[in-house]
């Protein structure tokens, strides 16, 4: 009979007990159905023994903290702590975690709201600096900027650095740069200018605006004797017109970051000199009128005992110098009988030329008293050179340093008067600080490139730090290598 | 199971539920600071929302452990296995602002989340597809697990059909079937030459039986359909035609181990998945657990 196969003949084959044995296919499935969890579960109690909770961790260090390693709990502390005894399941970091390594100080009096560290200063994101905070975190209070008391002082909606960022504060409402200084920028970038010895140069900005850092090199227009004249009396006290620049740790861009004020030695004596007297070649030292008179008399006084016969010259009523005339009004030519009535006279005849013409020509001189004499001494106005123009923000030239001077400071080339404020307008770094720094084509534009949340001003000193760097390293690694080989002898015997 | 009109509440209500998703989750992240993050109360309320729908269709193994446990049918919980673990893997990218781990336990978290998913949805492309297929190609389909035994059944089977007609017996079992049959002698059906016998036996020997004995083909060429009919027919050429029907037989055996093999071919691709996608949900589930707990306290 042929064999047939029907679904009654297949099913008397069965053992209907099949499902209670355990096959190979059954058997691999449910083994790893337990390993792999155990696995995972050891994966994580292999790192829990040792002490060390990276495999929680939500993302590296910043570059700043990844020193500390695996120490979570350095920052991760419970909120109560008594000696090893630690309450409470959370472990967020508290501002008293961060201000046991750091100062951070406040940043307004009037400020309403204060945020945590650890909401601006978003850890666990890489190597990004942590005081590259998000806008958001200014905007939070500065979209609709409160104040304890009054009317804010700032802009009050404020989203970035695109969105309703008011104009820099000097460029607005018709604000003049208070110096006074006389400078004429149209004419020294003017091409033929006369320079050192009389030849014609082409100045550049750099040739006036240099960095602290660069103001130490030697400057292509220095004059040697002029500058030891000028150094000379500088050094010896604080410039009262060059206000001292902060000293910048040593790096590429370490004293580069703002233009110094610039000084008479950097950048004006080679072209103005401060001759005094045709007896000298000297200039008389860039100082107080009072220094200078001292100078001019002593000076004097030396030439007279070295040189009597010059007694019986005779002082002239006038001097023409640069084309210009020097009145002295009532003046008589006259012939000192005496060495002393002779640096008297000489003296009067220098001072009038300095108060008048040379000193003139670039300070405001102010005189006590309403009558103005010969004898009287002026006082020169201080410079009011703003070495920082925003005081609320930061900037570096030294960042910048590829861009031409004129790209940005559009309106130097063409300025005439010391009171024009020639910063860059907002739309200026807005044509380049448009976006984040990853978009083609566009300069990172994030509040904190330019803005500074703590008030450094009021860091309180000194700071006593709180940890040692064992601490902060690791101090239980040594139980941690201790645990591993535990754990290895419970698992592997050895 | 197959994804049809039955699954129409289950897809609209994944979809509702991915839209909606979806929709909190854009000003979520534009007006949170630093972008969106498991962190945030938001974050938090995505992570266990996923981590629900994972436990929950990780429940399924369970509940086809407790078949009479009135808890609604397995139909049911496979239809909630598949919509609400798939929806499972959108909700946890927004748990995690689309971040794809950045410490080492969600990273890894997440390669075994994809892992279970990407196997999941291959998992169930193939039970769409495959158990139609299985009816059409193997119409004798029998319970996977017991295949060896009627592997060894079928071989029994052969060696009796050729110890009846040649006298040779392949096996000890075939002896005793052998026995049961004749009253413990054996009895040939036909008398045959030695030559025409050995070509019987030596074609059984080297060709069939090797095949039957062993799980799938190796080598054999008789596993081809094509050559094994070729082979069936010479040997009939060679064979007197009163053996021709054990001959049928012996091809019929043959036909159907060839269907057990395609059969455990077909069981393997079918299930095979299950290997990457159940242990490893498992661990998921494990991790995502301690994840919860450490995140939270930290």
């Amino acid at each position: 009979m042929a064999r047939k196969r029907t679904a009654k003949s297949l099913g008397q084959r069965h053992d209907f007990h099949y499902f209670q044995r355990w096959g190979g296919w059954r058997l691999t499935r449910a083994v790893l159905m337990t390993a792999l969890p155990a696995f995972a579960i050891l994966w994580l109690l292999s790192y829990h023994l040792r002490g060390n909770a990276i495999p929680y961790s939500s993302g590296p260090l910043s570059s700043v903290h990844s020193f500390t390693g695996k120490q979570c709990n350095t920052c991760h502390a419970p909120l109560i702590k008594a000696g090893a005894v630690e309450v409470g399941f959370r472990k967020h970091v508290s501002d008293q975690a961060c201000l046991s390594c750091h100062q951070a100080p406040a940043h307004q009096a009037m400020q309403t709201f204060t945020p945590t560290c650890a909401s601006c200063h978003v850890e666990h994101i890489g190597s990004p600096h942590l005081q590259q905070t998000a806008d958001q975190t200014c905007v939070q209070c500065h979209g609709d900027l409160k104040v304890k008391s009054g009317e804010p002082r700032f802009q009050t909606a404020i989203y970035n650095f695109d969105a309703k960022h008011p104009e820099f504060a000097p460029l607005r409402d018709n604000y003049r740069d208070p110096g006074t200084i006389k400078l004429n920028h149209f004419v020294h970038l003017r091409a033929g200018l006369l320079g050192p010895n009389a030849q014609p140069v082409q100045l550049v900005c750099q040739d006036c605006h240099r960095t602290p850092a660069d103001q130490s090199t030697p400057w292509k227009y220095g004059q040697p004797r002029m500058v030891q004249a000028a150094l000379t009396s500088e050094s010896d006290s604080e410039d009262p017109h060059n206000p001292a620049m902060p000293v910048e740790p040593i790096h590429p861009g370490a004293g580069r970051a703002y233009m110094a004020a610039p000084t008479y030695a950097s950048a004006c004596q080679s072209c103005h000199s401060l001759q005094f007297d045709s007896h000298f070649s000297d200039s008389v030292p860039h100082d107080r009128p009072e220094i200078v008179h001292a100078f001019i008399v002593k000076k004097l006084t030396d030439y007279i005992q070295q040189h009597p016969q010059a007694l019986h010259e005779q002082i002239r009523p006038a001097r023409m110098i640069f084309g210009g005339k020097i009145s002295r009004e009532g003046q008589q030519a006259v012939v000192a009988r005496t060495p002393a009535e002779w640096v008297k006279l000489r003296t009067a005849d220098a001072e009038n030329l300095l108060w008048h013409k040379t000193c003139l020509q670039c300070h405001t001189l102010n005189y006590q008293g309403e009558t103005q004499t010969a004898e009287a001494m002026p006082e020169v106005a201080p410079a009011n050179i703003k070495p920082v123009w925003l005081k609320n923000s930061v900037f570096s030239h030294y960042a910048h340093v590829s861009i031409e001077c004129s790209s940005c400071h559009t309106k130097a080339p063409t300025s005439q008067e010391t009171a024009d404020v020639l910063i860059p307008s907002i739309k200026t770094c807005q044509s380049c600080h448009n976006g984040q720094p990853t978009s083609f084509g566009k300069a990172q534009n994030g509040c904190f490139l330019c803005h500074q949340y703590h008030n450094w001003n009021e860091r309180s000193q000194p700071f006593q730090p709180s940890h040692s760097i064992q601490e902060l390293r690791g101090a239980n690694e040594a139980h941690g290598v201790e645990a591993t080989k535990q754990l290895s002898a419970m698992f592997f015997g050895r | 199971m197959r994804i049809d009109q039955t699954h129409r509440k289950w897809i609209w209500g994944s979809v509702i539920g991915l839209i909606v998703a979806t929709a909190v989750y854009i000003p979520y992240d534009r007006l949170t600071m630093g972008g969106a993050h498991g962190g945030t109360v938001l974050g938090i309320i995505y992570g266990s929302v996923g981590f629900a729908f994972m436990i929950f269709a990780g429940l399924l193994s369970l509940r086809k452990k407790k078949p009479v446990w009135r808890m609604g049918r397995t139909s049911t919980w496979m239809r909630g296995h598949i919509w609400l673990g798939l929806i499972a893997y959108p909700l946890i990218l927004f748990h995690a602002g689309f971040s794809f781990g950045k410490g080492t336990l969600t990273l890894w978290m997440m390669i075994l989340f994809t892992i279970v998913i990407v196997s999941g949805i291959i998992g169930a492309i193939f039970q769409h597809y495959m158990p139609r297929m299985m009816t059409q190609q193997v119409p004798m389909e029998t319970i996977y697990a017991e295949i060896p035994r009627i592997r060894g059944q079928l071989l029994d089977e052969a060696d009796t059909k050729v110890a009846e007609v040649t006298g040779v017996s392949m096996s000890q079992s075939a002896m005793a079937a052998a026995n049961s049959q004749t009253g413990g002698v054996i009895v040939t059906l036909v008398q045959m030459e030695d030559e025409v016998r050995n070509e019987l036996t030596e074609f059984y020997d080297k060709e069939l039986r090797p095949y039957l004995e062993q799980d799938g083909a190796h080598g054999c060429a008789i596993a081809d359909r094509s050559i094994s009919a070729e082979s069936f027919r010479n040997l009939k050429t060679l064979l007197p035609d009163v053996v021709h029907p054990v001959v049928n037989d012996l091809e019929s055996i043959c036909e159907e181990k060839r269907e057990l093999d395609h059969q455990t071919r077909m069981h393997r691709v079918l299930h095979g998945w299950l290997f990457v996608h159940i242990p490893l949900s498992l661990a998921l589930l494990v991790m995502g657990a301690i994840h919860a707990i450490v995140a939270l306290q930290y």
